[in-house]
C-alpha cells in the first residue's frame, strides 16, 4: 500500500518512517479513531474506493450527442464489461483552469481587454489540473462564467469592425440566412473541441435568431449566442472520450480527444481547427501521428511558457505574487520586486532549462538568470541594467544557483519573518525528492523561541536537541540550511544577528557546505529526476493517484529522459506518444478518495 | 392583493433607480403580522435563519476565557471578546468543548470537524493523518460530509433566490489546504461554494445589477430585453448540460447536476421567482427591507468587513435567503493585519510565541463578529431584530494554536434563534464534544435529525444552550 513513498528512498528514510511513530517529539501518538469512518477504506494510497468502473457504464450510444464520431464510444467490454465513454475509469470531466479559460477565450475571439473575473483554481496534490478534475461549478463559480462570457461579448460584439471580421459574414436583421449559424457552427466546433451535433447547432441558432428578435440587433443576437456557447459545459470542460482497448487494458483517448490534451497540455488552449481535423481522421490514434502533432505544436512560440508553466506550479513559485511578508522588515518587496521575481523564473525556466539541448537538471544549478533593475540589487549584481532595459541575461554571483538562488523560490519558502530551513528542507525533501515526511505528531508545539544573539542554525539546531524531534527534524531541516546565506526575500546575507553563517547541510548521507554544492547533490540525485518526471505526469493528466501502470509508465520515462541527456523538450514527445498520455487507467484515480 | 400591489410598485421604482431589475423577494405586507409583530397572525413564528462565522488559527485562551459561567450578571466578557459588550445579551459563549482526544490533528482536520462533524481527505482515521504518501495532509484537503450550513440549507433554504448566502473577507494565501480553506460550504468532496469577498460584487449580486461588464451594443438596451436574452442562453447552457449528463458516469454526472443547478439558480433569480416555501415556512414581515447604499471600493479589511456585514443582515430581512456563512479568514491563515499594525503573518505568530500580537488579531476577528451581529440588531424584523431571529455559529479550526491543540474550543454563538436561545449566557462543558452543540444547532432550525457527526458521531445533544 505504500510502496510508492518507499520506492526509491535511502534507508535513511525507511528507518525514519519506523521509528517516527515511536519516537514522535510527544510520544503520544496513538488511534483515537479505530471506530472511526470504516478503517478499512484505508488512506490515500488506495485506488478503487467508491464507484465501479464497470457498473458505471459507458456511453449508450444512442444517447451520445456524437457528431463527427468525435463522442459517444461505448465499445466492446473489458472483463467485467468495461466500456469507455467520457468521465469514466480514470478519467474526469477537467474543468478548464483559468489560465486554459482565457487562452482559450482569446484564440476563439481574439485578445481581450476587459478583466475577467473568475474564481480561483483549486489546486490538489500540487495542481489545479489535479483540482479541476474533482471540483464542481458552485453558484459563485457559475455567476463568474456568465459575467465573464458575456464581458468578453460585450467587448467584441460592441465593436462592429471586430465582430464582423469575427463572424466573416454580414447577415441579414432576423439572421434568417445561413450567415449566423454558419459562424456559430465554426465557432462551436472550435469552442466544444468537436463538431456541433445538429441539436446543438439548431439550438444556438434559434437563440441568436430569438434574441434578434426581441433586441432588433444583429450585433447583440450573435453576442447573446456567443456568450452561450462560453457557458456551456462543453466548452467549460474537457470531457474527453476513450474507448477500451483490449491489449493494454487501458482507456484509450479518442483522436479528438487527443487533439484537446496535446493542445492544452502543449499549448494551454484549445486546439486549432487543423488539429481537430487531424484527430477525426485518426491522424492521432498512431505513435507517429501523435509525435508530428506534438512537434509542431512545441514549434509554437506559445508552448514554451506553457510547458514552463509546470515548473512554476511545481516549484510553487506563483505564489511569490501573495505570500505574506513582514512589510516594516521587507519594505522593499514591493508588487513590482514581487512580479519580477516570478517574470524572471518564467523567463529562465523557458530560456535556460527547457533551451535547446538544455539538461533539466539545470533547475538545480544553473548559475545564470534574467534580472531588472530591482532583482540586480536585490542580488547585488553591477553594473545594474540600465534604466529602461528590462530583463537582461546575467551570471549569478556563484553562491546564487538553480531555482535556490531565485527569489520567487527563497521567498516563497520561507517565513513571514525568518528563513526557516524546515519549511524549505520540508518542501526539498517532499516536493523536489518526493520523500515521504510524517506531519508533526500530536500534541507538537512547534515554537522555536527567537533569541537575537543567535543565528536561525543555531536556534533550530537547539530544538532539534529535543531527541524526540530530531527523528523528523534531523531529515528536513539540513536541506533547509543550505539556503541560510538568504534571507526571507532571497538576498544574501553572510551573517546574522552578527555571527557568521554555517550554511552546511545534508541531504540523506550527502554532506554538502553551500547551496551550489547542493543543488549539485540534487542534480545527481536520481530522485530528483523521477520525481520531476512523477509531478509532471500527474500535472499532465489531472490525476493524482498513481496506479502500478502509471508507475511504471514515469519509471519508463524517467530512465528516457536520462538517455536523452535530460533534454526536458525530449522527452515531452515520448511522453505524449506512450500510454502516459494516450490513455487512462480502468480504475477511478482522479482525487484521493478515503 | 393589497400586498401584492404594493410590492409591484415597490420594486418597480428600485428597479429604474438602478436601471436594473432588482429582484428582491416580496416581503410580507405588515398587516398580516400579529400586533407586536413576533410572528404571523395565523401564529406560525417568523423565520429563523442560521449562519456561521468562522476564522482560522484558534484562540488565545487567556485572553478568551472569562472567570465565570453561569447567566446574566454572573459572568463577564474576557477580554477578546469585549466587542460584544453591547451585544452580550445575544451572546452564548460555549466552551470546554474537544474534538476527539483533543490532540493535535491539524488546521483542516479542525475545519474538517468543527464544520462537518469530521471526514475528510485523505485520511479516514487520525492515525492516517500525515502519511498521505503523495504530499501531507493539507494540499488534498476537502470536506468529504456535507457542512452544516448546507445539511441546514437543504431542509429550510430551498425556495429563497439563495439556498445559502457564501460571503469572506480575506481570501486565502497560505500553504495549499485544498478546499477547506478557502470556503466553508461544502455539499461533498469539492463541492464548494467560493464565497463573494467583493463587497460590490456581493452588493450586485444580492441586491444590484447583475449585469457586468458595458451595455451591449452602442445604447444599453431595455432591463428586461437584457434578462430575457440571459434567460434564454441559461436555458440553453443547461439543455447542453442535459446532453451531455447522458454521457457521463455517476461521479462527474454529479458534478455536472451541481453546476447545472448553479446555472438554474441564476436563470430563476433573474426571473424573478417568488420563493415557493415549504409549509411552515414564513418569509420576514414588510417594511425591514431597504436596499443598502452601494459600496465604495473599500480600503481595507475593516471597511470591507462592515460593507459585508450589512448587506448580509439586510439579506436576512429582504427573505434572500435563510442561510450564510461567513468565512472571515480560513483555517490556517497567513493574511497580516496592517489595519490594527500587526504586519507578521497570523499563522506564523501563533508558532512564534508571539501570543500578544496574535490575540490580538483574534480580538480583532472577534470586533467584525460583533459588527455582524450588530447590523443584525440594528436591522428590524417584526417587532425584534434580525439578530433575534437567528442563531451565529462562531467557530475556529482549533482551540490554542500554538500546540494545535483540538480542546477546549470556544465557541461563540450569537442570535436568539427566534426566542428558544436565551443568550447572556457562557456553558464551560470541559471534555463534551463540538458534534453535540452540532447536532443540538440543526434541531434548533428544525431538522429532524437525532445522531451527528463522523468523527464523535454522537446522538447527545447540548440542552445547556437553551431555555
Amino acid at each position: 500500500m505504500r510502496k510508492m513513498m518507499t520506492r526509491g528512498s535511502t534507508s535513511v528514510f525507511a528507518v525514519l518512517l519506523a521509528a517516527v511513530p515511536l519516537a514522535g517529539c510527544s510520544g503520544s501518538i496513538g488511534d483515537p479513531m479505530s471506530a472511526g469512518s470504516g478503517g478499512s477504506t484505508g488512506g490515500t494510497g488506495t485506488i478503487g474506493g467508491r464507484g465501479n468502473v464497470g457498473e458505471k457504464g459507458g456511453v449508450p450510444p444512442a444517447a451520445a450527442p456524437g457528431g463527427a464520431g468525435t463522442m459517444g464510444g461505448g465499445g466492446g467490454g473489458i472483463g467485467g464489461g468495461l466500456s469507455g465513454g467520457i468521465g469514466v475509469g480514470g478519467t474526469r470531466l477537467r474543468l478548464l483552469t483559468q489560465a486554459e479559460y482565457r487562452n482559450s477565450i482569446e484564440t476563439l475571439m481574439g485578445p481581450i481587454k476587459t478583466p475577467l473575473k473568475l474564481t480561483a483554481d483549486t489546486s490538489v496534490a500540487g495542481f489545479v489540473s489535479v483540482g479541476a478534475s474533482a471540483i464542481t461549478v458552485g453558484e459563485t463559480a457559475a455567476e463568474a462564467y456568465e459575467a465573464a462570457s458575456r464581458a468578453v461579448t460585450a467587448e467584441v460584439f460592441g465593436d462592429a469592425p471586430r465582430w464582423s471580421k469575427l463572424v466573416g459574414c454580414q447577415p441579414q436583421a432576423n439572421l434568417s440566412d445561413t450567415c449566423a449559424s454558419t459562424y456559430l457552427k465554426a465557432l462551436g466546433r472550435r469552442a466544444f473541441r468537436r463538431a456541433l451535433t445538429d441539436a446543438e447547432l439548431q439550438q444556438w441558432t434559434k437563440v441568436a435568431r430569438d434574441a434578434a428578435t426581441l433586441a432588433g440587433s444583429v450585433a447583440q443576437a450573435l453576442a447573446t449566442a456567443t456568450s452561450g456557447i462560453l457557458q456551456s459545459p462543453h466548452f467549460l470542460y474537457r470531457a474527453e472520450s476513450t474507448k477500451p482497448d483490449t491489449i493494454t487494458r487501458r482507456l484509450k483517448f479518442d483522436g479528438p480527444s487527443m487533439a484537446t490534451r496535446l493542445s492544452f497540455l502543449l499549448k494551454g488552449t484549445t486546439p486549432s481547427d487543423a488539429l481537430l481535423d487531424a484527430g477525426v481522421a485518426g491522424q492521432l490514434d498512431t505513435p507517429d501521428g501523435i509525435r508530428t502533432a506534438a512537434t509542431n505544436l512545441l514549434a509554437d512560440p506559445g508552448a514554451l511558457a506553457s510547458i514552463a508553466g509546470f515548473f512554476v506550479e511545481f516549484t510553487e513559485v506563483g505564489r511569490v505574487l501573495e505570500v505574506e511578508k513582514d512589510p516594516t522588515a521587507f519594505r522593499v518587496l514591493d508588487a513590482k520586486l514581487r512580479n519580477s521575481m516570478l517574470e524572471e523564473t518564467r523567463r529562465w525556466v523557458s530560456g535556460v532549462v527547457l533551451a535547446p539541448q538544455a539538461d533539466v537538471r539545470s533547475l538545480f544549478d544553473s548559475p545564470r538568470t534574467y534580472v531588472d533593475t530591482g532583482l540586480a540589487t536585490l542580488y547585488g549584481i553591477t553594473p545594474l541594467p540600465a534604466p529602461g532595459a528590462g530583463f537582461v541575461q546575467v551570471t549569478l554571483p556563484p553562491e546564487r544557483v538553480g531555482i535556490f538562488g531565485k527569489g520567487s523560490f527563497l521567498t516563497v519558502h520561507s517565513a513571514s519573518d525568518q528563513s526557516s530551513p524546515t519549511r524549505r528542507g520540508h518542501f526539498i525533501v517532499t516536493h523536489l525528492l518526493c520523500q515521504y515526511l510524517p506531519d508533526p505528531p500530536p500534541g507538537l508545539d512547534t515554537f522555536v523561541p527567537p533569541d537575537a544573539t543567535l543565528t536561525t542554525r543555531q536556534r533550530f539546531e537547539k530544538h532539534r536537541a529535543n531527541p524526540s524531534c530530531a527523528a523528523c527534524h534531523a531529515v528536513m531541516d539540513p536541506p533547509g540550511m543550505g539556503l541560510e546565506n538568504f534571507d526571507p526575500i532571497g538576498r544574501y546575507r553572510d551573517k546574522e544577528n552578527g555571527r557568521q553563517i554555517d550554511a552546511s547541510g545534508k541531504i540523506g548521507e550527502a554532506s554538502f557546505d553551500t547551496a551550489p554544492q547542493m543543488g549539485a547533490i540534487l542534480r545527481r540525485d536520481a530522485r530528483s529526476t523521477a520525481c520531476m518526471v512523477r509531478n509532471f505526469y500527474r500535472h499532465a493528466n489531472g490525476r493524482a493517484n498513481d496506479d502500478e501502470l502509471d508507475t511504471t509508465l514515469i519509471e519508463g520515462l524517467t530512465t528516457t529522459l536520462a538517455t536523452k541527456g535530460y533534454v526536458w523538450r525530449e522527452i515531452l514527445a515520448d511522453f505524449v506518444v506512450s500510454e502516459a498520455f494516450r490513455s487512462a487507467p480502468v480504475a477511478p484515480t482522479v482525487a484521493p478518495r478515503p | 392583493m393589497l400586498s401584492k400591489l404594493k410590492v409591484s410598485r415597490r420594486f418597480a421604482l428600485r428597479g429604474a433607480v438602478s436601471g436594473v431589475g432588482v429582484s428582491l423577494w416580496l416581503p410580507v405586507f405588515e398587516a398580516m403580522c400579529n400586533r407586536n409583530g413576533t410572528a404571523f397572525a395565523q401564529g406560525s413564528p417568523l423565520p429563523t435563519s442560521f449562519g456561521i462565522f468562522f476564522w482560522g488559527n484558534g484562540v488565545h485562551r487567556q485572553d478568551w476565557t472569562p472567570t465565570a459561567t453561569g447567566n446574566g450578571n454572573a459572568w463577564q466578557l474576557s477580554r477578546n471578546l469585549g466587542s460584544f459588550a453591547a451585544l452580550k445579551d445575544a451572546m452564548t459563549l460555549v466552551t470546554g468543548l474537544n474534538m476527539l482526544d483533543g490532540k493535535f490533528k491539524g488546521h483542516g482536520w479542525g475545519a474538517l470537524y468543527v464544520l462537518a462533524g469530521g471526514d475528510g481527505f485523505p485520511c479516514v482515521v487520525t492515525s492516517d493523518i500525515g502519511r498521505n504518501p503523495i504530499k501531507g495532509e493539507t494540499d488534498k484537503s476537502t470536506q468529504s460530509d456535507p457542512t452544516i450550513d448546507q445539511i441546514i440549507a437543504k431542509a429550510i433554504g430551498t425556495g429563497y433566490p439563495f439556498a445559502s448566502l457564501e460571503t469572506g473577507v480575506l481570501p486565502y494565501r497560505g500553504i495549499a489546504m485544498g478546499t477547506v480553506s478557502k470556503a466553508i460550504a461544502h455539499r461533498g468532496p469539492y463541492d464548494f461554494t467560493e464565497p463573494e469577498r467583493d463587497p460590490k460584487a456581493l452588493f450586485n449580486r444580492l441586491f444590484g445589477a447583475v449585469v457586468p461588464g458595458v451595455p451591449m451594443g452602442n445604447t444599453p438596451s431595455p432591463t428586461d430585453i437584457s434578462n430575457k436574452l440571459r434567460r434564454s442562453v441559461l436555458d440553453a447552457v443547461i439543455e447542453d448540460g442535459k446532453r451531455l449528463r447522458m454521457s457521463l458516469g455517476s461521479e462527474d454526472g454529479s458534478r455536472l447536476d451541481r453546476h447545472m443547478e448553479s446555472v438554474r439558480a441564476i436563470e430563476q433569480r433573474i426571473a424573478r421567482v417568488a420563493p415557493v416555501l415549504a409549509p411552515g415556512m414564513s418569509p420576514a414581515p414588510a417594511g425591514n427591507c431597504t436596499k443598502p447604499p452601494v459600496p465604495t471600493d473599500p480600503v481595507d479589511m475593516t471597511q470591507r468587513s462592515k460593507s459585508i456585514n450589512r448587506m448580509v443582515a439586510m439579506a436576512l430581512a429582504c427573505n434572500l435567503t435563510r442561510v450564510y456563512s461567513h468565512l472571515w479568514s480560513g483555517a490556517r491563515d497567513d493574511n497580516t493585519y496592517p489595519t490594527i499594525g500587526i504586519n507578521a503573518n497570523h499563522h506564523d505568530l501563533t508558532h512564534a510565541g508571539k501570543t500578544t500580537e496574535h490575540s490580538s488579531i483574534e480580538g480583532y476577528i472577534m470586533s467584525q463578529y460583533a459588527d455582524m451581529a450588530m447590523a443584525m440588531k440594528e436591522t428590524p424584523m417584526g417587532a425584534g431584530t434580525v439578530l433575534d431571529n437567528t442563531l451565529i455559529y462562531g467557530i475556529s479550526d482549533l482551540s490554542e494554536p500554538g500546540g494545535h491543540i483540538m480542546a477546549d474550543y470556544h465557541i461563540v454563538l450569537m442570535g436568539h434563534a427566534g426566542g428558544k436561545v436565551p443568550g447572556n449566557r457562557h456553558v464551560r462543558l470541559p471534555g463534551r464534544k463540538v458534534t453535540e452543540l452540532m447536532l443540538t444547532l440543526m434541531q434548533l432550525m428544525g431538522l429532524k435529525i437525532d445522531t451527528f457527526g463522523t468523527w464523535d458521531k454522537t446522538s447527545k445533544t447540548m440542552p445547556e444552550i437553551l431555555g
